[in-house]
């Protein structure tokens, strides 16, 4: 059939083989050491499917990190090369060219975000953390489970070989506009689409996965209302996924389409652009704006849904006092999601977007501070006036908080339309975006990682490098970030590889250099945490207690780390709500669900 | 429409949910639905309006009696509406942003 | 019910809905793989919408059926078949469930068969599409007397002047009192009205200026047409074919009287032009198509497992939720033979 006619694929191969070798060597594993392969590589554990998601998400971020810091080099000395690029990407000119600096900030983006930030939150913690938290013996499906892990490598191979195939790298962006995307030479842009593509399949695989389980496997006892936070916010989360990740996939598939078969759904009507060989059309460029954040801003909130969860139960350890307002913690999560859905037009502004529909899209960006706030609030009132524990998770909590106010009320100024045209896509933006994923989203992972190490790992992290870790992330993050808002309002675009050959700009180079020496300490202060995460893991303090944090939930209920398939060596069931802390008649300051009343079989029902 | 009581297909000998007459009428709809182009030539507007029409009863049937949202447990049905929700979201703005 | 763990304690599950995990999660895959759908749908129906009224060179902007090789009774004989199949699934479901094996198995054949048609007549379409020049980028330039005869095979009742307009844009034939039209010798505006003129003969008169909602005022255009935002000529990487782009810019450079004869030469050496339609039409059949493939597929490896006796009353569930799927697609049919084929 001559359906393609002369456009054949032309994705070069090299990708496809190298994921084929990467079967043959699982293939070969499993026949050599198949308790090996069964126990660390196809593993149907959700445990040792949530620490390769933690591990290799930690091993991207490293791929994430160092291309940021190329972003930032440029920022700060523009045109010089960064050092270590050259070698890196085979880049001549060592990341100084304009188009290099595209492809760095667009692969940046793109890693940070699908590769780091949703499996860590989704894939790690949610993985190891549900089944553990509503009693259940593992993941309803096994499979799907590890599939969903190892669609991420092929996913990850080819957004790697984007950056050596001929021609140049991604460079549109992580939002991947057309007609940008669609006429970029070369395959790189192309290997970017299937890389998201089986993300999307990986996502998708996972929500369906934990959907179930939540919905059928929870034990005894274990209400909806009865379900810890973190638990929570992974079923609101996947519910996102579950609707949102396929526009995305059929909106890639679209634009593959059209740079491979010559379609043109997004290809704008008798245009040409660089002479390539495309076939023209007459689609919309901004259907693709459309679809695209129809998936993207849900996704941002997939980017802290499970952030938010995971905080609230580390807070209420930490301050040992229950959640305050649980019920409206729950709703709130549930509004959040729903109106994730109808505001995704504040990112198009400026696109040409029927203006009557900026205007509906700004009060329901606006709507959106409402449960916000009311989470907010109910964080500092959990906080107020409690016997805080300052452990390191308990800063991390408190770095999610301040942090996500500070970028939740950027966000509202933009969301605001005659703000949003002064300060649309300059670095206040960037700084908008980073309170949120890094000082928010990216603490609270860090917490959590502190948090559920011994559960995970049975040793505990050292806590000197810990403390150190933190205040100097959390230093180093504010001199990176916060100059942004300012520069950013000051008129500084973002994506431009030289700002500072407009005139109005020049002056901000200082500011600029300022913030880049902090990105490098920032960078390097995660050193401390690779070494003290994977130290730890051989050489920590051994730690044996089932509940170290003296914490409620019922993860805490499980051997430390808890036994193979099956998790449980007691019978879980919930006797109460969540977060039984500072209960007068305990023994100690808490209660925890799993502990049975005294006296009596019967479980109490709990209000909250 | 109610007909026999049906409980839950897991039951012991039990009735079926009456097939054959969802067929007929799918395959009815379907002869109706092909006409429909080629003698309602004048009015494209009302021809449409009929063909979405018929084309949203054959999908309620399809999906309450072929895939039982009829006789399951609600949560199904309302897992189903899920996409339902969503396409009127989408299809509402890119309908107003053509 | 819910999983068969040999493990340690055996826990009790709160969430007790009586279908198995299973029959959920393929709600939930459906869920998402409906969304996938719409996102399709979506893009079709804003593409489709924003075409309505501009002119186009191959039929029009946006060819419904009747203006392509389509052949409405054979696709909805096809979707007769699909429609059967769905219901020999849930009669193999229900014979399962009645206990009646043999019923099963010649249930769950009918079904995959009934599908493994669909995809084979949706091959058979695909390929006359393509024999006739049409494929996921665009396609050959119709004349109009194919365009009328193709409408009229489909019932289709534009006069010859209508469909000109609609292929080549509406054009002056009685002129203005400050410009009075150049007609072709011989011709007036009664001979026009009466369809009495050749494809060159009504290229060679001047655009007329569309007037959208009073505001649109488009040049006049020496070319077939000007560039509106949609349905334009545009190139396609077809190395037989000269490019739309190429009979674009020949026609605008064409004096009026040469332009029959520059769209004729092109027709000949096999010129395409993009075509939203084309590129949404493969790309939603063939979306459906291999959710039909995998569906046979799947329905294969049960009907195996059931010829080695695997299914059983109790665990019909396992049917069941494969009838799902197969519905769903069958459900996704309904709409996108309306949508695509129908309106
Ligand atoms: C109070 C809640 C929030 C509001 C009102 C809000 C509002 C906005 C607005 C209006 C924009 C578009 C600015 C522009 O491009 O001109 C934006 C961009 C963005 N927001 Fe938020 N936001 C909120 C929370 C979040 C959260 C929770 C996240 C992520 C976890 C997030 C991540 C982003 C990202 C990544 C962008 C930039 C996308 C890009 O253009 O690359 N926002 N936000
Ligand atoms: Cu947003």
């Amino acid at each position: 059939m001559h359906l393609l006619e002369a456009t054949d694929f032309n994705v070069t191969t090299t990708p496809w083989l190298v994921i084929l070798g990467l079967c043959v060597l699982m293939a070969l594993v499993r026949l050599i050491a198949p308790k090996f392969y069964s126990h660390y590589l196809w593993s149907g554990d959700h445990k040792m499917i949530g620490k390769q998601f933690l591990v290799s998400s930690l091993l991207w971020a490293v791929v994430g990190g160092a291309l940021a810091l190329g972003v930032r080099w440029q920022l700060a000395w523009p045109g010089s090369e960064v050092p270590g690029f050259k070698a890196l990407f085979g880049w001549p000119d060592g990341g100084a060219a304009p188009e290099h600096y595209n492809i760095m900030f667009t692969m940046h983006a793109s890693v940070m975000i699908f590769f780091v930030i949703i499996p860590l939150l989704v894939g790690a913690f949610g993985n190891f953390v549900v089944p553990l938290q509503i009693g259940a013996q593992d993941m309803a499906f096994p499979f799907l489970n590890a599939l969903s892990y190892w669609l991420m490598w092929p996913a990850f191979i080819f957004m790697a070989f984007s950056f050596y195939v001929p021609g140049d790298g991604a460079g549109a962006g992580w939002t991947s506009y057309p007609p940008l995307s669609e006429t970029m030479l070369g395959d790189g842009q192309t290997l970017w689409c299937m890389g998201v593509w089986f993300v999307g399949w990986s996502s998708i695989c996972g929500a369906v996965n934990y959907i179930t389980t939540i919905v059928k496997m929870r034990a005894k006892g274990m209400t909806l209302f009865r379900m810890p936070l973190t638990s929570w916010s992974i079923l609101i989360t996947s519910i996102l996924v579950l609707c949102a990740t396929p526009v995305l996939g059929s909106a890639v598939t679209m634009l593959l389409m059209d740079r491979e078969f010559g379609s043109s759904f997004f290809v704008p009507a008798a245009r040409v652009v660089s002479d390539a060989a495309q076939a023209t059309g007459g689609g919309q460029v901004i259907l693709w704006q459309h679809l695209f954040w129809f998936y993207s801003h849900p996704a941002v909130y997939i980017l802290v849904l499970p952030a938010m969860g995971m905080v609230s139960d580390m807070l209420a350890n930490a301050c040992r006092k229950p959640v305050f307002g649980y019920r409206p913690m729950v709703y709130s999560l549930i509004a959040i999601a729903f109106l994730g859905f109808v505001v995704w037009g504040h990112h198009m502004f400026q696109s040409g977007m029927n203006p009557a529909l900026g205007r509906t899209f700004m009060i329901a960006t606006m709507m959106i501070a409402l449960p916000s706030a009311v989470k907010t609030f109910n964080w500092l009132a959990t906080i107020y006036r409690s016997q805080m524990q300052l452990e390191v998770h308990t800063l991390c909590s408190l770095a999610f908080v301040s942090m996500w106010i500070i970028g939740g009320l950027s966000g509202i100024f933009m969301a605001a339309t005659p703000v949003d045209i002064q300060i649309h896509d300059t670095y206040a933006i960037v700084a908008h975006i980073h309170y949120i994923v890094f000082g928010s989203t990216l603490f609270s992972v860090f917490g959590a990682i502190y948090y559920w190490y011994p559960k995970m790992f049975g040793r505990t992290m050292n806590k000197p490098l810990a403390y150190t870790h933190f205040i100097v992330t959390f230093v180093a993050f504010q001199f990176t970030f916060f100059p942004m808002h300012v520069v950013g309002s000051r008129g500084m675009l973002r994506r431009t590889a030289d700002p500072y050959f407009y005139g109005n700009l020049q002056g901000m180079l200082p500011v600029n250099q300022l913030m880049t020496v902090a990105a490098l300490i920032l960078g390097a202060a995660q050193l401390v945490l690779a070494i003290n995460f994977f130290w730890s893991m051989f050489a920590g303090k051994v730690c044996t207690e089932r509940n170290p944090w003296k914490a409620t939930t019922m993860e805490w209920n499980t051997p430390t780390p808890p036994v193979g398939h099956g998790n449980f060596d007691v019978i879980p069931e919930a006797h109460r709500g969540p977060y039984e802390y500072a209960d007068p008649d305990a023994a100690e300051d808490f209660t925890p669900q799993f502990q049975a009343p005294a006296g009596s079989a019967k479980p109490v029902p709990h209000a909250h | 429409m109610s007909h026999q009581d049906h409980a839950h297909p897991a039951a012991t000998a039990h009735a079926h949910p009456p097939y054959l007459k969802v067929f007929a009428l799918l395959v009815a709809l379907t002869v109706v639905e092909v006409v429909v182009p080629f003698v309602l030539t004048g009015s494209r507007g009302i021809a449409a309006t009929l063909l979405i029409v018929i084309s949203v009863v054959k999908i309620l049937f399809i999906a309450r009696y072929f895939m039982h949202l009829k006789f399951d447990a609600k949560i199904l049905g309302l897992v189903a509406c899920a996409p339902l929700v969503c396409a009127s979201i989408l299809s509402f703005v890119l309908l107003w942003d053509h | 019910m819910s999983s068969d763990h040999h493990a340690l304690p055996h826990i009790e599950t709160e969430g007790n809905f009586e279908f198995t995990n299973g029959k959920f999660a393929m709600w939930l895959l459906i869920v998402s793989d409906a969304m996938a759908f719409i996102g399709f749908l979506g893009a079709y129906m804003v593409l489709r919408i924003s075409a309505v009224g501009e002119p186009s060179l191959t039929g029009l902007p946006w060819q419904p059926a009747w203006s392509l090789p389509m052949d409405l009774i054979l696709t909805g004989l096809n979707t007769f078949v699909l429609i059967c199949s769905s219901v020999t699934m849930v009669k193999a479901l229900a014979a399962l469930q009645d206990g009646n094996q043999a019923g099963l198995k010649k249930y769950l054949a009918m079904t995959m068969l009934g599908g493994a048609f669909f995809v084979s007549f949706q091959y058979y379409e695909w390929t006359h599409f393509v024999h006739e020049g049409i494929t996921i980028q665009g396609m050959k330039l119709v004349d109009l007397d194919t365009a009328m005869t193709r409408g009229a095979a489909a019932g289709n009742k534009l006069t010859k002047l209508e469909m000109a307009a609609q292929m080549y844009g509406k054009r002056r034939f009685e002129g203005t009192p400050d410009a009075p039209a150049a007609l072709p010798t011989g011709k007036g505006a009664q001979d026009f009205r009466s369809g009495n003129f050749t494809e060159a003969e009504y290229l060679f008169l001047e655009l007329a200026v569309r007037d959208r909602a009073n505001a649109d005022l488009r040049p006049v255009q020496g070319g077939i047409i000007h560039h509106t935002a949609y349905g334009v000529p545009g190139t396609t990487n077809d190395p037989k074919g000269r490019t739309g782009r190429e009979l674009q810019e020949e026609l605008e450079a064409a004096e009026p009287a040469q332009r029959g004869s520059v769209i004729q030469a092109h027709r000949a050496a096999g010129s395409r032009v993009a075509s939203l339609f084309c590129s949404s039409f493969y790309v939603l059949t063939g979306f459906h198509g291999l959710h039909v493939a995998v569906g046979v597929l799947y329905l294969g490896i049960l009907l195996i497992r059931a010829f080695q006796g695997a299914y059983t009353r109790a665990n019909s569930s396992i049917i069941e939720v494969a009838g799902l799927y197969w519905h769903f697609v069958d459900l996704v049919w309904v709409l996108l033979f309306m949508l695509i084929y129908l309106i």
